[in-house]
C-alpha cells in the first residue's frame, strides 16, 4: 500500500490542477508544456513538505531508537530527509518518464539547473527539518503554524504559478522566499521559453539552504542533550 | 571498571533548572561482581543507568568506563514497532559495527535465546512486553558486553526465561557482569553480590547487597 501512496499521492495533485486548469481554459506560456510545467513544480513542493514535515517529527518518530548511544536526534533527521528525497526521487522517474512517452515535453533543456535546484530545495527542507525539530520539543503547537505556512507555501512559491506573470509589487515580495528561486529555476531549465522572473538567483537559494542548514547543525549540536532528556 | 568522579546531575526544564537528582557521586563500580541497584521511584536510578551508558551528559564531574557496556535495557524503547524482530535485531547489530558476514550467527543466536522461533518474524507491535524485553535482552547477550545495564527488564519474562539469564550471569567463570535496577528483593538477593543504594541525590556503596538491602529497608 505505501508503495501505491508514493505514486498516487503527486499524481492526484497533478490531476487535479490540470483539471483546473483545461476546466478554466486559461491561456498559459506560450511554448511550455504544462503538464510538465505541473509535474515538476508539484513534486518539488511535496517534497519540500514531506521533508520539512517529517524532519520535524523525525525525533518523537524515532524516540524508542535513542536509547542507542550510537543514534543521535539529528540521525533520526537526516535519514527520513534521505528516504523522503529517495522516495520523490522514484516517483519523478516514474512521471517523466511517463510524461515523455506520451509526447510531452519533459526532457529539461538544462538538466544541471533542474537538478541543482531540486537538491538546493531539499537542503533547505532538510535544514528546517533540523530546527524545527528542536523547536517542536520546546513549542509542540508550532505543529499547526509550519503546516498553514507549508499550505501557503504550496500556492506562493511559484511551484504551480508562473512568477514572471505576477504584477509588480506582488512578485518582490514572493521573490523574497528561497523557494520561488528554485522553482523560477526548474521551469527556466525545463522549457528555454519560459522567462523566469526578474532577478532568479541559485545563488539565492543556496544561501539560503546553507544558511538554514548551519542554523539547523548548530541547535543539533547544542540542543541535543534536551532532545534526549525526558 | 567504571570510575564515576564527582558526578551531579540536573535536568534543564522549560522553567530553567530542575532540583538535582545526583549531587556529587563518587564511585568505583568493579567489572567482576554484580551489582543491585536499589532505591525509592524516583531517587535517581533510572538516570544514574542512563549516564552510566552514555545517553545523557552528567552536569558536572565524569564517567570513565574501561570495559564493554551494554545499552541500558528497559521496557520502553529500544525497537521500532513497525518492523519485525529480525529487523530490529539486525539495524540494532549493524549500528554496533557488527560486520554484515557476522549477521546471520547472531541473528541465530538472538532466535534461539529469546525462544521467540516464528515471532522473530512478527513485526515489534504485536509483541508483548514480555516478548519484547526477551528479545532486547538476548539481542545484548549476542554482543561480548563486559557489563550489562539491566532496568527492571528482569522482572518480566516467565521462570524459564528469567532462569536461563540467571545462568548467563552467574557462575565461577563468567565474563559478563550486570548492573541490574529492581525492587524485586528475591531477583536482587539472586543476582547481585554488592549493592549501591541511591538515596536523596547521593550513592552508598555495600560491597554485599544485603546490607544495601537492609540499609535501604531501615529507611522505609
Amino acid at each position: 500500500m505505501p508503495w501505491f501512496w508514493i505514486i498516487f499521492e503527486p499524481l492526484s495533485h497533478v490531476l487535479v490542477w490540470l483539471l483546473i486548469h483545461t476546466y478554466l481554459n486559461i491561456r498559459f506560456v506560450p511554448g511550455v508544456d504544462v503538464v510538465t510545467f505541473f509535474i515538476s513544480g508539484l513534486l518539488g513542493i511535496i517534497m519540500f513538505r514531506e521533508v520539512v514535515m517529517n524532519g520535524m517529527n523525525a525525533v518523537s518518530a524515532y524516540a524508542g531508537l535513542l536509547s542507542y548511544r550510537q543514534i543521535k536526534p539529528v540521525d533520526c533527521v537526516i535519514i527520513r530527509a534521505v528516504f523522503r528525497g529517495f522516495v520523490i526521487m522514484m516517483a519523478s522517474i516514474i512521471f517523466f518518464t511517463v510524461a515523455a512517452s506520451i509526447g510531452r515535453q519533459a526532457v529539461p533543456n538544462e538538466p544541471l539547473t533542474v537538478l541543482i535546484a531540486y537538491f538546493l530545495i531539499w537542503v533547505l527542507g532538510l535544514g528546517l527539518g533540523m530546527i524545527l525539530s528542536v523547536i517542536v520539543r520546546f513549542m509542540p503547537k508550532i505543529q499547526s503554524i509550519v503546516t498553514v505556512t507549508l499550505r501557503v507555501m504550496y500556492f506562493t512559491s511559484g511551484a504551480i504559478i508562473p512568477i514572471t506573470y505576477i504584477p509588480n509589487p506582488i512578485k518582490e515580495y514572493m521573490m523574497m522566499n528561497p523557494l520561488a528561486h528554485g522553482f523560477e529555476s526548474i521551469h527556466g531549465g525545463f522549457f528555454s521559453a519560459y522567462p523566469p522572473a526578474q532577478g532568479t538567483s541559485l545563488m539565492y537559494l543556496a544561501s539560503g539552504a546553507v544558511v538554514t542548514l548551519f542554523i539547523g547543525l548548530f541547535l543539533q549540536y547544542h540542543m541535543s542533550h534536551r532532545l534526549l532528556s525526558k | 571498571m567504571i570510575t564515576i568522579e564527582n558526578l551531579s546531575k540536573r535536568y534543564e526544564t522549560d522553567t530553567g533548572y530542575s532540583d538535582w537528582i545526583l549531587r556529587n557521586i563518587n564511585l568505583q563500580i568493579p567489572s567482576n561482581v554484580n551489582v543491585g541497584l536499589i532505591g525509592k521511584n524516583g531517587a535517581g536510578k533510572s538516570t544514574l543507568i542512563r549516564l552510566i551508558g552514555g545517553l545523557d551528559t552528567p552536569s558536572t564531574g565524569k564517567i570513565t568506563v574501561d570495559s564493554r557496556i551494554s545499552w541500558p535495557m528497559n521496557f520502553q524503547g529500544g525497537m521500532k514497532g513497525n518492523l519485525t524482530g529480525k529487523q530490529n535485531a539486525k539495524f540494532i547489530l549493524r549500528i554496533h559495527g557488527i560486520p554484515e558476514h557476522e549477521l546471520p550467527e547472531k541473528l541465530e543466536f538472538a532466535q534461539q535465546y529469546s525462544e521467540l522461533g516464528k515471532a522473530f518474524d512478527d513485526k515489534i507491535n504485536t509483541y508483548s512486553s514480555g516478548m519484547k524485553s526477551r528479545l532486547n535482552f538476548s539481542l545484548s547477550l549476542a554482543f561480548d558486553f563486559n557489563v550489562y545495564l539491566a532496568d527492571e527488564i528482569l522482572s518480566v519474562g516467565d521462570a524459564a526465561f528469567r532462569k536461563k539469564i540467571t545462568n548467563s550471569f552467574l557462575g565461577e567463570n563468567r565474563s559478563k557482569n550486570l548492573i541490574l535496577v529492581s525492587h524485586n528483593e528475591a531477583t536482587l538477593l539472586q543476582m547481585c553480590e554488592a549493592g549501591i543504594y541511591v538515596k536523596d541525590g547521593g550513592a552508598i556503596w555495600f560491597d554485599n547487597i544485603r546490607d544495601a538491602l537492609k540499609a535501604y529497608g531501615g529507611a522505609r
